[in-house]
């Protein structure tokens, strides 16, 4: 009974100090600073990592809307989304583009996680769309056949 | 002045859509000069913030790979007709550049 009872009071300990945590993660990146480590490489493992660090990330939960087939690669429409709940940030990267992360938005208040944009893709590529909601990060990807590479 | 942004927002159903094209050359630097063979220099935009009545919505970060007069366009709930959507951009020369809706 008695341990049960200190459990319990570790339990709840816990999560305050990672509701805190929590918080400050969510503060610290609603004023993020530009993500130069992730712009500056010129190779997609590079710029990813440069985005997250080893951080792990899930499968899913992701959905990408772009064509199959981009006739100008300078202009190509894409749409993200995600049914995740506390979602931090959208990013979107090209891996086959000279600088292959490509923007990334942060979602306050009421704003719902979505984004359409466009973007540019040298070549066909898969694009990728990163999102980090709870804290854990989730990642989909998407091919796309650029006929006429845009200038990147 | 050039015009700068053109910006709508409407509100169905309790979400806002808002729509939004920036005019901006967003050069990547990675492109050369036809004639003389030098590159040119990258001017794009890297910073965008939303505002609803003055308050933030949404923010971005942008590298060289968004589109020549970028198109943006996003979702909120608890925008109510006559609201006032500020979009505010920053490139990599500092300049900037803003534009506004009344969502109808």
């Amino acid at each position: 009974m008695n341990i049960s009872k200190r459990k319990f009071i570790q339990g709840s300990l816990y999560s305050g100090v990672i509701a805190v945590l929590g918080k400050a993660t969510l503060l610290q990146s609603a004023f993020a600073e530009y993500p130069t480590a992730a712009f500056d490489e010129t190779e997609y493992e590079p710029a990813l990592k440069g985005l997250i660090g080893d951080a792990e990330m899930q499968e899913g939960n992701v959905t990408i809307n772009v064509p199959d087939i981009a006739e100008n690669g300078a202009t190509v429409p894409i749409k993200v989304s995600t049914d995740l709940d506390n979602v931090e940030w959208i990013s979107i990267l090209g891996d086959k583009n000279p600088r292959p992360w490509i923007s990334r938005f942060y979602f306050h208040g009421k704003s719902k996680p979505f984004v359409s944009t466009r973007i540019k893709l040298r070549e066909s590529s898969n694009v990728v769309a990163i999102v980090k909601a709870d804290g854990k990060l989730y990642i989909s990807k998407s091919a796309v056949k650029v006929t006429a590479g845009g200038c990147v | 002045m050039a015009e700068e942004m053109k910006v709508r927002a409407k509100v169905n159903n309790e979400i806002t859509t808002v729509k939004a094209i920036m005019y901006h050359t967003m050069e990547s630097g990675s492109r050369k000069d036809k004639e003389t063979g030098e590159l040119i220099p990258a001017h794009f935009i890297k910073e965008v913030k939303a505002e609803l009545n003055g308050e933030m919505i949404i923010s971005a970060d942008w590298g060289t790979g968004v589109s020549k007069n970028p198109y943006w366009s996003f979702e909120f709930e608890g925008g109510k007709p006559g609201d006032v959507v500020k979009i505010t951009w920053t490139d990599n020369k500092g300049e900037t550049g803003t534009g506004e809706a009344t969502i109808k």
